[in-house]
């Protein structure tokens, strides 16, 4: 794992790059539709200071950023910054609430499949996560829309309000991470179960509930935590996908929409903001492993 | 490994199952559009979101198009820039990933620096970047989709290759006064064909799901042309009324990409039960 900030600079770098060196220029994009003259691109060109070098141009990137400045929407002329800041709540409430789910049933199922290893309940759970990681969310979205809306009518199809609207949409975000956790989640739990001083705490007559949530679990779930922080950036791109399907708005939308329009600089802006809230996510899966871990933990002390 | 020893290894772990299934659907796929009556783009405004029948087999869409041509020629597209995908990532990653283990020190330095900052994209994301980026269409996004699995397959190459190095044979071809090149491509190559081709069989489960995600969003070819993801998109507005439309291509995703998921986790315990890795 490298540091929050340089992942971030060299990011950054990089899509200032890919803008940089991307044929149709911004300035000519913008005055396309108004039948601007040559005078006047050349003049906004100026304005926007697409005239100066690469390393000034760079450099004036990165100062802006530092002051959360991501230049301006090609389309719509407004701040990149505001725009996404408007959209970023509705996409942040559904990826918590996917991740909810997705911690909750991967780790529940895998638990379960490990303890009844061998049984009915761990094919089951097997079959069921091959299925859920082989489904893309476009899919189960409609499956869900179809089932619980259309047919049981329990909750509304589209659209974002009370979270009974959020209820189908995290359920099928968290779902589609959840059958990665539990596979890890099974296959930790089952070494762990193997190892001596499991045996050793089953001879002194410790009961095995007591032995799985003392002994097993604080180890068994340390890769899970790393692969659920991991999972995490799938659950981003899921959420692009889970907000067309259930016509929310929120930063999915918004870049689906950018990209559409070649709109680059919200598209750069809006994968900088997933980029950095990706990093930050394993940073606190990380400092998370290092405060379960026994191991670790007494190194520490 | 012997060749009868291995065929019933074969057999034994459902390996050849789920790869008769993934054969049987590429088959489908690329010889299907000679089969099936329909012109998968003909629009017939008297026969529109027909259910299943006798002449339509998988039903109508909105436009009177019939689904099953749509599908088959749809399989056709999707695999198509999967498959293209996975070999702009196999190959981009085995030349990253062996000149890292191979080499190590600065130029696995230079390398995985390149990959952590790659990794640090959430991975739709920077396909729907570099698409921002190519523009759309078929071609953009088999090398959008691609290009965003090179990180994770170089790692894999290189660790495969750093413990491949180890080896006494590669030792010994350096010891006699091997070349690099042949040391490479005669020693380490031949050595981790086993995990390269498990992880590019999981790889083209991604790519597919991906590649339809994208579509699904609008990002692919203009929806007349028959694509898996589109064709869900489409089926969207008429969930009470004709859900044909979205279940066939639904279903048929999620077929595909199951059958490679198996035949890849198959091929992973078959070729090296040693080796570990855990699918992020």
């Amino acid at each position: 794992m490298i540091g929050l900030v340089p992942t971030v600079w060299a990011v950054a770098s990089l899509t200032f790059l890919a803008l940089y060196l991307i044929p149709g220029d911004p300035a000519q994009v913008l005055l396309s539709e108004s039948n601007a003259t040559a005078a006047e691109i050349a003049e906004r060109r100026a304005e926007l200071g697409l005239d100066d070098s690469l390393p000034v141009q760079y450099g004036r990137y990165l100062w802006r950023l530092l002051q959360g400045d991501l230049g301006e929407s090609l389309f719509t002329g407004r701040p990149v910054t505001a725009t996404i800041a408007e959209q970023f709540p509705a996409t942040l409430t559904l990826a918590i609430a996917g991740m909810i789910v997705t911690v909750v049933t991967g780790l529940g199922l895998g638990i379960v499949a490990a303890v009844r290893r061998g049984s009915w309940l761990d094919a089951a759970v097997s079959g069921v996560s091959a299925v859920g990681i082989s489904t893309p969310v476009f899919w189960s979205g409609l499956l869900a829309i179809w089932l619980f809306a259309l047919v049981l009518d329990w909750f509304p199809a589209t659209g974002q309000g009370g979270l009974q609207y959020l209820v189908l949409p995290a359920a099928v975000l968290g779902f589609s991470s959840a059958g990665a956790v539990a596979r890890v989640t099974r296959a930790s739990l089952v070494e762990v179960m193997g190892k001596p001083f499991i045996l050793v705490a089953r001879s002194r007559g410790i009961g095995p509930r007591s032995i799985l949530f003392r002994h097993v679990l604080q180890i068994a779930l340390l890769p899970a935590v790393t692969v659920i922080g991991l999972q995490f950036g799938f659950l981003l791109g899921g959420a692009v996908v889970t907000e067309t399907v259930f016509a929310r708005q929120g930063l999915g939308r918004l870049v689906v929409k950018s990209v559409l329009r070649k709109d680059l600089p919200v598209v750069a802006g809006t994968v900088l903001v997933g980029v950095i809230c990706y990093a930050l996510v394993n940073l606190l899966t990380d400092l998370l492993y290092r405060a379960l871990d026994p191991r670790v933990r007494s190194h520490l002390r | 490994m012997r060749a009868p020893a291995f065929l019933g290894r074969l057999w034994r772990t459902r390996a050849l199952l789920w790869g008769l299934l993934v054969a049987a659907i590429a088959l489908l796929s690329l010889c299907g559009p000679w089969v099936v009556a329909h012109d998968p783009m003909a629009m017939d405004s008297t026969s529109q979101l027909l259910p299943p029948g006798r002449h339509h087999w998988l039903g109508t869409d909105p436009f009177g198009r019939d689904i099953l041509s749509r599908l088959v020629w749809g399989g056709r597209r999707t695999l198509g820039v999967a498959g293209a995908a996975v070999l702009i990532t196999v190959g981009a990653g085995l030349l990253l990933g062996l000149l890292s283990g191979y080499f190590g020190g600065a130029v696995d330095e230079a390398i995985m620096r390149v990959v952590d900052v790659m990794l640090a994209f959430p991975g739709l994301l920077l396909i729907l970047g570099l698409v921002a980026v190519l523009g759309a269409g078929s071609k953009a996004l088999a090398v959008a989709v691609g290009i965003t699995g090179v990180p994770a397959f170089s790692r894999l190459v290189r660790s495969a290759a750093m413990s491949a190095r180890e080896e006494l044979y590669v030792l010994a071809a350096l010891a006699v006064g091997c070349r690099r090149r042949r040391v490479i491509t005669r020693h380490l190559l031949p050595n981790i064909v086993g995990p390269v081709v498990a992880f590019a069989t999981v790889q083209f489960g991604w790519a597919i799901l991906n590649a339809s995600a994208t579509s699904f969003l609008g990002l692919g070819e203009s929806p007349s042309v028959p694509e898996w993801g589109s064709m869900l998109n489409l089926g969207r507005g008429y969930l009470r009324a004709a859900p044909w439309v979205s279940a066939a291509p639904g279903l048929a995703i999620t077929l595909a990409v199951l059958s490679v998921n198996m035949l890849g986790d198959e091929l992973r315990r078959l070729f090296d039960p040693a080796l570990r890795w855990q699918g992020a």
